[in-house]
């Protein structure tokens, strides 16, 4: 069947609960033809058939009146709604919903930069904005704001900072940078958080706690309610940016560059999301696998030599910027060079040295803030597309880095694939990246990634270590491993769940938080 | 001069293209499937290879001529719009956007790498646009293998033309386009791979495709 219903949704209800959709947001906005529309819903880059994450149709409000207007529907009928901004996240599900047969929410049409601050660095969006769309908005008005973005420029701000993506600036935490919420709950009840609670706020995006519990963080990867707005804090213009690379020549110099960097970072010498990558992954900006090795499997270390030889990289490179004054940017400097030149064979290079080089570029580009689709070219480095992310947190430890690389590069191999990876350094942690790539039109290719990744997520559960985020397909395996004290965490999340959403019907089974009267069909 | 990226935004006129067709077999299939309509196109071609520069060169040169002497063309003017882009698509987007939301009988064609695909078949696919038609070319030394997928009355013709055509298969793909645009039916895997008659400066990876609504 090419298109299937909500589960234990019969076609007459569906048929009466999509009449009540066009009544409420217009017919020309709910999408209910699989091959003309539907298919741009479904996560065609998983390792799993698409089939699996089908919706049976996709409604576009326009405005929160009309996000209340479907949410009624939904409830009558008891149809599970799949909230998506700009339906981007690829390598973890893009705008596929969880189940076949949901139907999608799809707030793109919501897309209104609803405020500028200059003064006070801010701008208040709605979901269907993107880093491109917000980019573009404050060029042409020649505002001296920048904006983090993620890697692809198409991203969603809403999505990503829900989702708790991060960027490259000094404003890389997403959620961190998050200031006030307008979010709809299941009933209808449109909330205000923080200091939106009280009416005619002038403080609604400058102070993000209000009074009583801060609650913005229950909206971020979970089905508790629809966020229609948020304020996020965007960085002045510095008076200096000045970015560096250093390439590292050993596998084990990951160990020596997290460690080093460490103390930089808390004493915020270092203040921008910094980030430490593997060979491939910087290759794959400028050549394919094919180029250098046609054989099966991993790239050979002998290759892996000539490559780093060729394109001047390291099998590590670090990446990070400096910002502000020039005389404060230059002291700064000496300390960082003195701590990298620590390292036997490191190599730093400056803009001069490695401007019109793709990766480098691109770098450049993300750590002040401008947007790109550049990062999509690691899919060229086997082709045919298929990507998902494994995405434990580590500690910005030098051995810890090693064990997680170690445990993930081994399996990687185990199953024939190669490690391309990526350790984002947060405040503390760091973001383990883990980009699987594979061949989207090879079976057996999606089958093995499939396994791989199910096998990791147990690898890391086992050594402690747990994901950040993930794909729709491995969001209850990964919620189970979160299960200190006979799963605490997520039967609170169940507590809230059923009281904030009690007919069931925001997002099932994002993160693995379910409804209850969908919960035991899950088990 | 095109640099790394490039599209042109043309109207196709099919006719012009049959006497241009080298196989048989594909001028036999054009016949019957063949209009009189001219089909807005917008072409993207990765300006980083010899073979999408040869590919968008055709296209350049089938603009032309469409729009000065084929009289069955409709009288819609022939727009050739040069965009350079370096190594980055993120600027095509809108183009694509824009494209898609103002010629939904229109057809995307490109010869680009494969992640370039996956943005712009996405952006498409908001549209209504379904891949019509994808190549796969994997090219190192001597070797060169096609991989077609395509509506089942053209796939085998398809890979075995470019097949025969050797180094010019960039040329031959983009003077058959308008046959792809014509066909109809599911999609079929097709997979040949020749030795070549020369050699490979560059081993190279490239995807063509083509992409129309339902």
């Amino acid at each position: 069947m090419d298109k299937p219903l909500p589960q234990g949704i019969s076609a007459q209800t569906f048929a009466a609960a999509v009449s009540e959709f066009k009544d409420a947001v217009g017919a020309e906005y709910v999408f209910t033809d699989d091959k003309a529309h539907l298919r741009s819903y479904r996560d065609a880059y998983s390792t799993l058939d698409d089939s699996n994450f089908a919706p049976s149709a996709a409604v576009a409000p326009k405005t929160v009146e009309q996000v209340q207007a479907v949410l009624a529907v939904a409830s009558t009928h008891k149809i599970p709604v799949w909230t998506i901004s700009t339906g981007k996240n690829f390598a973890y599900g893009g705008p596929a919903p969880r189940k076949a047969g949901y139907v999608v929410l799809d707030l793109k049409r919501m897309n209104r930069i609803i405020e500028v601050n200059e003064k006070h660095g801010y701008a208040v969006v709605e979901p269907g904005v993107s880093y491109q769309d917000l980019y573009d908005y404050l060029q042409a008005r020649g505002s001296k704001l920048w904006i983090d973005c993620a890697a692809p420029a198409w991203g969603g701000i809403v999505g990503n900072t829900s989702d708790h993506g991060a960027g490259y600036t000094p404003y890389g935490d997403h959620l961190l940078m998050q200031c006030g919420m307008e979010v709809i709950l299941a009933d209808g009840t449109v909330v205000e958080t923080g200091m939106g609670g009280v009416p005619n706020s002038k403080t609604n995006n400058l102070y993000k706690y209000g009074i009583g519990p801060w609650v913005d963080g229950l909206f971020t990867q979970s089905n508790f309610g629809v966020i229609t707005k948020m304020g996020i804090w965007l960085m002045h213009e510095p008076p200096g940016y000045m970015p560096f690379m250093v390439t590292l020549p050993r596998e084990e110099d990951l160990e020596l560059i997290t460690d080093i960097m460490l103390p930089l970072k808390l004493n915020m010498v270092i203040a921008n999301g910094a980030l430490t990558a593997d060979l491939l992954w910087e290759a794959s900006m400028s050549t394919t696998k094919r180029q250098y090795y046609t054989g099966t499997g991993p790239v050979p270390d002998s290759i892996r030599k000539k490559i780093a030889s060729d394109l001047k990289l390291g099998m590590w490179n670090f990446y990070a910027a400096l910002y502000g004054p020039p005389p404060i940017m230059a002291n700064n400097w000496k300390i960082i060079e003195a701590a990298v030149m620590q390292i036997p064979g490191a190599r730093i290079y400056l803009d001069e040295e490695r401007k019109g080089d793709t990766g480098w570029d691109y770098r450049v580009k993300l750590m002040r803030g401008i947007p790109n689709m550049t990062e999509f070219s690691l899919l060229n480095w086997v082709g045919g597309g298929g990507h998902i992310n494994f995405s434990p947190i580590s500690a910005a430890d030098g051995k810890d880095s090693m064990s997680q690389f170690h445990m993930i590069r081994e399996r990687a191999h185990e199953y024939n694939f190669d490690y391309i990876g990526e350790f984002l350094i947060g405040w503390r942690d760091q973001h383990h990246i883990f980009m699987l790539m594979f061949d989207r039109m090879s079976d057996d290719e999606k089958a093995r990634a499939h396994e791989l990744f199910g096998v990791l997520v147990e690898d890391a559960a086992k050594l402690g270590y747990g994901e950040y985020r993930t794909h729709l397909s491995f969001m209850d395996q990964i919620a189970d491993t979160y299960n200190y004290n006979d799963r605490a965490l997520w039967r609170m999340h169940e507590t809230l769940k059923d009281s904030l959403d009690p007919v069931g019907i925001l997002s099932p089974g994002k993160m693995g938080i379910w409804p209850e009267r969908m919960r035991d069909k899950q088990s | 001069m095109l640099t790394r990226r490039t599209f042109l935004k043309t109207t196709l006129g099919a006719s012009t293209l049959a006497a241009t067709a080298g196989s048989a077999g594909v001028a036999a299939l054009q016949s019957t499937l063949l209009n009189n309509n001219s089909v807005p196109v917008l072409v993207f071609a990765d300006g980083g290879y010899e073979q999408t520069l040869a590919f968008s060169t055709v296209f350049s040169t089938i603009s032309s001529s469409t729009s000065n002497t084929d009289p069955l063309s409709t009288p819609s003017p022939t727009k050739q719009t040069l965009s350079h882009i370096d190594k980055d698509v993120a600027a095509q987007i809108r183009e694509v956007d824009d494209f898609c939301g103002t010629n939904a009988d229109g057809v995307l064609i490109g010869l680009t790498r494969d992640s370039d695909f996956f943005i712009l078949e996405h952006t498409a696919a908001q549209h209504g646009f379904k891949l019509q038609y994808k190549g796969v070319h994997d090219f190192r030394g001597e070797f060169m293998r096609h991989q077609v997928s395509a509506p089942e009355t053209l796939a085998p013709v398809l890979a075995d033309t470019l097949n025969k055509a050797q180094h010019s298969w960039p040329q031959q793909l983009a003077r058959i386009a308008p046959t792809i645009v014509q066909a109809q039916g599911e999609l079929v895997d097709v997979e040949l791979q020749t030795t070549l008659n020369y050699q490979n400066d560059e081993p190279g990876y490239l995807v063509s495709w083509l992409l129309k609504t339902v």
